[in-house]
């Protein structure tokens, strides 16, 4: 019988990116051209606004577009800074974006690689 | 040869707010729309909901492998740290969470967040809806 491993990573950050609905494949494309893989996008809806859209004619649309991914966390502001820019969330109404911290995470993680990790933490690294 | 002047494009600076907090909870029935309307008065923007189903905690499973309520939502509301512990009361107290079945809610702290800016016009629709 062979026995089962788990490998748990600790330094991990979830980032959950907030976007206009049809903004997601624009932020998971923008992950994808750095090798960011594994984006998983749901629905949502936004902050109540679209009751009182009527007084003063201003839309927001509150159809939203959730892009989570989990990354290293040495690399959350640099991937964070990133999809900002790609999901435009400079401009008011686009959404938001923040990251939260992991206790630990798990996943299929190819033998190569954990063979690396091994061999890095012998040496150190 | 051209004589405009070079164009200097500077790159967006991005938020850095690290004093946020993320309040997140679970409506067994629903009614998150109208906690956000609640919020959205109070100045509070940055959340959304979606919707999942599930098992409320104490309901008993009538089917096996079907979920026991389609109505069910997840929400989650990003707040400053120096208002967490208020707006979370807030919630349990507006969601009525003290009563059986209704909900569960739980609060971290976010490594980054941006704000979520909206548009003047519905800043202002805030303020008169919160006089009114």
């Amino acid at each position: 019988m062979v026995k089962r491993k788990l490998t748990v990573l600790t330094d991990v950050a979830l980032i959950t990116c907030v976007v206009q609905r049809g903004l997601a494949d624009t932020v998971i494309n923008s992950l994808t051209e750095i090798g960011i893989q594994g984006a998983t996008v749901h629905a949502a809806m936004g902050t109540g606004v679209r009751e009182r859209l009527g007084i003063l004619g201003v839309a927001v649309d509150v159809e939203r577009d959730v892009v989570s991914v989990m990354v290293s966390r040495d690399e959350v502001n640099r991937i964070f800074e990133r999809m900002y820019l790609a999901a435009r969330l400079d401009t008011p109404g686009m959404g938001y974006i923040y990251a939260t911290p992991l206790m630990q995470a798990a996943t299929y993680v190819p033998p190569h690689i954990v063979e690396r990790m091994h061999q890095e933490h012998e040496l150190g690294g | 040869m051209s004589n405009s002047l070079p164009v200097k494009h500077e790159k967006p600076t991005v938020p850095n707010q690290t004093w946020n907090w993320m309040i997140s909870g679970i409506l067994y029935h629903g009614g998150s729309d109208l906690l956000f309307a609640a919020l959205h008065k109070r100045g509070i923007n940055a959340c959304h909901f979606y919707n999942v189903n599930g098992h409320p905690i104490g309901q008993r499973v009538i089917a096996g492998g079907l979920a026991g309520s389609f109505d069910v939502e997840q929400f989650h509301v990003i707040v400053a740290a120096d208002q967490a512990d208020t707006v979370f009361e807030f919630i349990y107290e507006f969601t009525e969470m003290e009563k059986p079945n209704v909900g569960i809610i739980s609060m971290e702290r976010l490594v980054r967040s941006t704000p979520n800016s909206i548009p003047e016009g519905v800043t202002e629709e805030a303020t008169l809806a919160a006089s009114s």
